[in-house]
């Protein structure tokens, strides 16, 4: 099973909120392939946010194991994620989550900014060649203020790629921006995935991006369930977009 | 990490600035205070003590270049009985040698320079320099003299005279009659010219001069002597020079112990305002802390990005606070009339300070950022 990089297995994960104890998942099973483009959605509060923090060593779950490549990795202490997330893990959130003070380079080059193991120089080559990638190449010195929302986005993605990271998690990553863009901003996604083979979770309620092909997990009530667009359908999850 | 620290700085400029203004306010105090008090002092040293006798000046003048005495109290003073001689001096304060130097340059370009009266001064020393020096080359001044100018050898080395060369101090040109051995002290030489020049240069009336110098007959009845011309001349006080040097020290320990005090109090005021806008800074990017932890950064790094940023902060309150400390000082130099000047430890001290305090003031936030959980931080879910 040398291709899967993560796994998920009677995954846990509950939450104190004053007296009540609120259970975000409960006993969720999920295998990922090595290069695969993978959907989790579900309505809000269904828990994948909760699975993607776990998924990405953002957090300790409160029982079950996550192993990536392998490796458990729930149990691991604040300084061993750290690591994980420097070394295998790249983020995109909804709200881009750019620095404002930053420029493009700065922002891209942010998350391997503190490792000695990359020179300046090198770290900046290869931060300009992501941007060229994204389609940024002619904004590299611009602050995020001075870009449009999928312009960061894109940013943001080649942040996420900076550290040649084995899987990527985006976290809504269209929820801002309008269904132009959001097909551009997936248009992308799947390229880095097909070119790059880098393994893709995308957690939305949003199914307009997602092909008939592609790997879904539905996530309900804290536990997971494998499914496809054409189920989505026809249980009444449209493509439509949130206006905020 | 430090361009990066700079410019979160730079994004909110006002909160850095307040940040700063207690830091600028304590390394100017301490740059000020200190390079004032060690002025005084040295020049209380070199001119005061370095006289031998009794020293005469306008009652209860503050400062001893601001004093002024009427001429004629020259003759009172020689009725009292045991005084054998009574010298007049005019204070010149030099910032200017031959059009160089004037600006916060220390002491390089400032000397003492002293308007003697050569014929009071010659009665009764006996050819010795009116300040006990040895005459090298030259003659001393004499009766007539206009702008003639004795230097001493420090002087006359350093801008390369001799006797007969031209020297400019301030605006005024003198030819140099003579040159004596140097004096030593802190301040690197002195000069004398004829006593109506000088006041012309210190800008004081004919008839008044700065001090006196009194020589009693018999060295042992200094202090008996200058009690007797206190009670008899009106509006003077009379000082052994010894003394009046001790009285500038018992005041220079009071501005000692208030530059102590002003430090004390500019540490706690400098360390709260950085801690007050470094929480506020931390807080405020509370998302941006939880981003770079997502991506992989330690808390390790992200207290050093946070102390690189407080760290800056006292770099910058001590650029600001050396260069705002001199310009104190400048204003204290002109109106003193006395050489003042930063020395490179206590510019060091100043600096230790400010950054000092600029760390300790980052502490608390760094911890508080490196410690903010990245869930809640980023605010998904």
């Amino acid at each position: 099973m040398n291709d899967v990089v993560i796994e998920a297995k009677n995954l846990k994960k509950y939450y104190k909120m004053g007296e009540t104890i609120v259970k975000a998942l409960r006993g969720a099973n999920i295998k990922i392939k090595k290069g695969s483009f993978v959907f989790i959605v579900g309505p809000s509060g269904s828990g994948k946010s909760t699975l993607m923090h776990l998924l990405g060593a953002l957090d300790h779950p409160t029982g079950g194991s996550v192993k990536m490549d392998g490796k458990e990795i729930s149990k691991m202490d604040d300084w061993e994620l750290s690591m994980i997330r420097r070394n295998k893990v790249g983020f995109i959130f909804q709200t881009f989550n750019l620095v404002p003070s930053l420029t493009a380079l700065d922002n891209v080059k942010l998350p391997l900014l503190t490792d000695k193991r990359i020179s300046d120089e090198e770290l900046t080559a290869r931060a300009i060649k992501l941007l060229k990638v994204v389609g940024l190449g002619h904004r590299i010195y611009h602050t995020p203020n001075e870009l449009s929302g999928g312009e960061r986005q894109r940013v943001a993605i080649a942040r996420a790629l900076i550290n040649n990271p084995e899987i990527i998690l985006a976290d809504e990553p269209t929820g801002e921006l309008d269904s132009k863009t959001g097909a551009e901003i997936f248009e992308l996604m799947r390229k880095m995935n097909k070119e790059e083979g880098k393994t893709f979770i995308i957690v939305t309620h949003d199914t307009e991006y997602i092909k008939h092909n592609d790997t879904v997990y539905h996530i309900k009530d804290g536990v997971i369930k494998e499914t496809s667009k054409r189920e989505l359908e026809k249980n009444g999850m449209k493509g439509k977009k949130e206006i905020t | 990490m430090l361009r990066i620290a700079m410019k979160n700085l730079m994004r909110n400029k006002s909160r850095s600035i307040l940040a700063l203004v207690g830091l600028v306010l304590g390394v100017t105090t301490i740059i000020a205070l200190i390079s004032i008090t060690v002025g005084i002092d040295n020049y209380v040293t070199n001119t005061v003590s370095k006289i031998k006798g009794i020293i005469v000046y306008e009652k209860d003048v503050s400062f001893l270049p601001l004093s002024r005495i009427d001429e004629q109290t020259i003759e009172k003073i020689e009725k009292i009985d045991g005084v054998r001689d009574v010298a007049p001096r005019v204070f010149v304060t030099v910032m200017r040698i031959d059009d160089k130097g004037g600006g916060i340059s220390g002491f390089k370009e400032m000397i003492r320079v002293y308007g003697i009266d050569p014929i009071r001064e010659s009665k009764t020393r006996k050819g010795q320099h009116p300040l006990g020096s040895e005459l090298l080359r030259g003659r001393w001044l004499a009766l007539g003299d206009k702008y003639a100018v004795i230097l001493d050898e420090n002087i006359a080395d350093d801008y390369k005279k001799t006797v007969g060369s031209k020297i400019k101090l301030n605006d005024y040109t003198f030819k140099v009659v003579g040159i004596t051995k140097e004096m030593g002290g802190m301040i690197p030489g002195s000069a004398t010219i004829p006593l109506d020049i000088a006041r012309e240069m210190a800008g004081i009336k004919q008839n008044e001069v700065t001090a006196l110098l009194v020589e009693p007959d018999h060295p042992e009845e200094t202090e008996r002597i200058a009690d007797l011309i206190e009670m008899q001349i009106d509006g003077v006080d009379a000082k052994p020079t010894e003394e009046y040097a001790k009285q500038i020290a018992t005041v220079l320990n009071y501005i000692d112990a208030l530059f102590w005090i002003v430090s004390s109090i500019a540490v706690f005021v400098a360390g709260i305002g950085i801690l007050n806008t470094m929480l506020m800074s931390v807080l405020e990017r509370t998302k941006e802390f939880g981003v770079l932890k997502a991506v992989g950064w330690t808390e390790e790094d992200i207290i050093v990005l946070v102390l690189s940023e407080s760290f800056l902060l006292g770099v910058i309150g001590a650029i600001i606070g050396t260069l705002s400390g001199a310009i104190v000082v400048e204003i204290a130099k002109h109106y003193l009339g006395i050489p003042m000047a930063i020395s490179t430890n206590l510019v060091i001290y100043a600096w230790c300070f400010s950054i000092i305090v600029g760390v300790l003031g980052g502490i608390y936030p760094a911890w508080r950022a490196s410690k903010l959980d990245p869930i809640e931080a980023i605010g998904v879910g």
